[in-house]
């Protein structure tokens, strides 16, 4: 049990609060104040400028009947389910990693995984868009080699409606309405985090030899070791990217505005809710319906990150 | 000294020698603004298109030669970030002196009136920088060709001045000589969309015959809808003017809009019906999924020799002379002509270019430190002698009056002699929102999925844009009123004379703008009330 301190002890080295006061002073300035004025500026008519006009909650009341805001947050739903699928890989190659032999080894896979790290995001995010061209992008230009193209196109005329994937004209992926949320999920393909990697691995080295050698003497095969020993010694590290992917993802919209443009690409099937608030305050000039929007967010994703604190347990 | 401890010191030597340069750089600027000597004016721009700096760069020369205590800066964003970069340089009140005006929706009445200065008593004066040329006795105001009565150089709602222009803009359909003459032999440019839709087609046939990846038209989704818009408003050249209760020959679409809303007119009545399909109808000319490429991107295949054709403003002229390799043509957007069976009934003729207006605009923001030099260097930019040779490094056509245009240029002379044109389909934010995300349906050549998608939608956005304008000219009287006051105050302490004339009169022209635009607001809000909205 932590045991409280009397406040002569705890001022006797005052000095030290002054170190603590200077980062926690920037916080407040650059953290706090600026989440507080949004706070604010949501009971407002305001388009950035010093005119606003106090509406109460009628920006709340516009976000109950907006459509766009709801619906992106279907789409944020499905993102959400795709990333946790996209952890996968990540702790697939970081169990690789770590049961190779030779250090060395380890060495080289670890730097050939951070390597892309280095290439800023947003030329990553290019280049995929590149990808996507429909005329002149790899990803048609492989289907077509591999005569994938053909089979989908089968598949599309046989099954649905077949004017997605045609043979005679190449696919628009950012352009076409049933394919911008695949064309969202396929990207970053092969979803190997090298963040996500270097997190797993830090908690796969913290596992005792030990527990191996036992594992071993039982028989437990490779994949077993995998389920009843590594997975259940990461979870902790995976429950901390599964919270830093869930509030990145309710974020983030630079992929969605650099691929789709400021509303959402065809039918507006790219929005999210970050996208939405973007718009409106950037292109409709709206802040304050913008702050409501980000006050909404907010409490998505706190309500999202108790849930997971909750019922995502970690029993070692 | 270990391997190690000297990667170390190079390492910690070439941070501080970047931070040393960064601080040196940071300090200079700043030493630069602060010296009382030295006057610094900044101007931002987006056109980045080749030989724009350059045209700025050379005159800004000229006028440091002229004045060697002022530095004249040049900052050139990005059109893509310019509204945004716009919007929080406003906002943090750290905009530079001069901004060009017009990308983007973000420049309101309120905005302009919040952030410009007007100047409209400048213009009424002389141009000192025009002494010696015939332009020498004119007000400022009339060495221009517009008389800068444009949309984004005078503001009607606030009956103020506020841009200045350096060019003429139009919209052309730029074609490659050589592929032309490839497919196409000797044939002329077209000069109705019969025409021109036979000549798509014959390239479309071209590149079947023969295999070879061409198209006729280069799209993107910025091209695209240049072309798309320009023939949608072809067919609401009629409509517009019907659909204008005042019947005073300034057609405006809020009135159609809200005829919309009222529910008298519907996105599926004819004109809009057959607009879409001639949308439609051009689209399927573009490359594939030209709805997710960039400017730039369907500029490059143009250029790559693919497209027979692109559509642009010739701002794209200069830089499209000097990157393509081929002779570059140009022509009018052909519009469908009145004979046309399917589309001639919702035409009144050829759309003039007389009221196109000038364009690279730019104001003087409200926070410059330097007013009045910036003003000046302002006359300097747009003086006689300076738009010469503007237009001569640019290839740009001149705002100026007078100043003569060089070969390269005469293809984007406007077209005077025509009608009107009719309402856009691309518009305020929502309303641009909700066609840019359905148009896809255009390009599938699915016109009345596109009409099904936006009965359901454009109405909303419709009330979502007009409730907004409402909005914020009510604002915008709110912000004057500060100034009425400011002035009615000093008015009584003045004593007879001059000065407060002028005072009186300012007041006349703040109480003036201000029912214009209340009546504005009221009616807009009136109108939304009583539908129901």
């Amino acid at each position: 049990m932590q045991k409280s301190i009397s406040t002569a002890k705890a001022l006797r080295e005052w000095r030290l609060y002054l170190f603590v006061a200077v980062p926690l002073l920037f916080i407040l300035m650059f953290q706090y104040f600026p989440a507080a004025s949004a706070v604010y500026h949501s009971f407002f008519e305001w388009d950035g400028d010093d005119t606003k006009r106090f509406i109460g909650l009628d920006n709340f009341r516009r976000i109950l009947g907006d459509t766009t805001l709801w619906n992106s947050f279907i789409l944020i739903g499905i993102l959400v389910l795709a990333n946790v699928l996209k952890l996968i890989p990540s702790i697939f190659i970081a169990v690789m990693i770590h049961r190779l032999k030779s250090d060395k080894a380890q060495y080289w896979y670890r730097l050939l995984v951070v390597l892309p790290m280095i290439v800023p995001q947003l030329v990553v995010l290019f280049i995929w868009k590149f990808f996507f061209d429909p005329n002149l992008g790899p990803l048609n230009k492989i289907l077509e080699t591999t005569r994938l193209m053909e089979v989908l196109a089968w598949f599309d005329s046989t099954f649905f409606a077949g004017n997605t994937f045609r043979t005679d004209a190449p696919v628009a992926w950012l352009s076409q309405e049933q394919l911008i949320v695949p064309a969202l999920i396929i990207w970053g393909f092969p979803w190997i985090g090298a963040v996500g990697v270097l997190i797993y691995l830090a908690g796969l080295q913290s596992i005792s030899k030990d527990v191996y050698e036992a594992a071993d003497l039982d028989g437990v095969s490779a994949f077993q070791k995998f389920l009843y020993i590594e997975l259940p010694l990461i979870m902790t590290q995976v429950r901390l990217t599964l919270i830093l992917l869930i509030i990145g993802t309710l974020q983030s919209f630079g992929l969605q505005l650099l691929l789709l443009g400021e509303g959402g690409g065809a039918g507006g099937r790219g929005m999210v809710p970050g996208l939405w608030m973007y718009n409106q305050a950037f292109v409709a000039n709206e802040f304050g319906y913008a702050c409501a929007i980000g006050l909404v967010l907010f409490f998505f994703i706190l309500i999202l990150t108790i849930i997971n604190n909750k019922y995502v347990r970690v029993d070692k | 000294m270990t391997r190690e401890r000297i990667l170390n010191i190079i390492g910690i030597g070439l941070l501080v020698f970047c931070f040393a340069v960064a601080l040196y750089r940071v300090f200079t600027r700043e030493m630069e603004q602060r010296d009382p000597d030295r006057i610094v004016i900044s101007f931002a721009h987006w056109q980045l298109e080749s030989g724009i700096r350059e045209a700025f760069d050379a005159i800004a020369q000229n006028y440091m030669e002229e004045f060697p205590h002022v530095t004249i800066r040049q900052i050139p964003i990005p059109e893509r970030v310019y509204p945004t970069w716009l919007t929080v340089q406003l906002v943090g009140q750290q905009a530079p002196d001069l901004i060009q005006l017009g990308v983007g929706k973000g420049l309101t009445e309120d905005r302009l009136a919040r952030y410009f200065v007007p100047l409209t008593e400048y213009v009424q004066q002389p141009n000192p920088f025009n002494v010696g040329t015939d332009l020498e006795e004119l007000p400022w105001q009339e060495t221009f060709i517009d008389g800068l009565q444009s949309e984004l150089t005078l503001n009607e709602q606030l009956l103020e001045v506020y841009g200045i222009p350096n060019a003429l803009f139009t919209i052309r359909v730029f074609y490659n000589q050589e592929l032309w003459e490839r497919i196409l032999g000797d044939q002329p440019p077209p000069e109705t969309l019969e025409e021109f839709i036979a000549i798509c087609e014959e390239i479309r046939a071209f590149a079947q015959r023969t295999g070879e990846d061409i198209f006729p038209i280069a799209g993107s989704r910025y091209n695209g809808p240049l072309l798309m818009n320009n023939l949608f408003t072809s067919q609401t050249q009629r409509l517009i003017l019907e659909a204008n209760p005042a019947r005073d020959l300034r057609p405006s679409s809020n009135f159609v809009q809200l005829e919309i809303l009222r529910g008298n007119k519907s996105v599926g009545d004819t004109p809009f019906r057959e607009g879409f399909a001639l949308q439609s109808l051009i689209t399927q000319h573009m490359q594939p999924g030209f709805q997710q490429l960039q400017r730039e991107d369907a500029s490059f295949r143009f250029e790559r020799g693919g497209m027979v054709m692109i559509v642009s403003g010739s701002w794209d002229a200069s830089s499209m002379h000097a990157e393509a390799p081929f002779p570059l043509g140009a022509f009018p957007i052909p519009f469908p002509s009145q004979e046309h069976p399917e589309f001639g009934h919702n035409v009144l003729g050829p759309v003039s270019e007389r009221g196109i207006g000038t364009g690279a605009v730019f104001g003087v923001y409200r926070g410059t430190r330097n007013l009045d030099q910036t003003i000046h260097f302002l006359q300097y930019l747009t003086s006689k002698a300076s738009a010469e040779l503007f237009g001569e490094i640019s290839g740009w056509l001149p705002a100026v009056e007078g100043v003569s245009v060089p070969d390269i240029t005469k293809p984007f002379m406007p077209r005077m002699e025509g009608y009107p044109g009719g309402m856009g389909l691309w518009g305020a934010t929502e309303r641009s929102r909700v066609i840019d995300i359905n148009q896809h349906h255009l390009a599938a050549g699915n016109v009345d999925r596109f009409i099904n998608e936006l009965e359901s939608i454009y109405p909303r956005a419709i009330e979502r844009d007009l409730s907004r304008i409402s909005s914020n000219q009510l604002n915008n009287v709110m912000r004057m009123d500060c100034s009425f006051g400011g002035y009615e105050h000093l008015y009584r302490q003045l004593p007879e004379g001059r000065l407060r004339e002028h005072l009186f009169n300012k007041m006349l022209e703040i109480s003036e703008t201000q029912i214009i635009q209340e009546t504005n607001s009221l009616y807009l809000a009136h109108e939304l009330e009583m539908i129901g909205r």
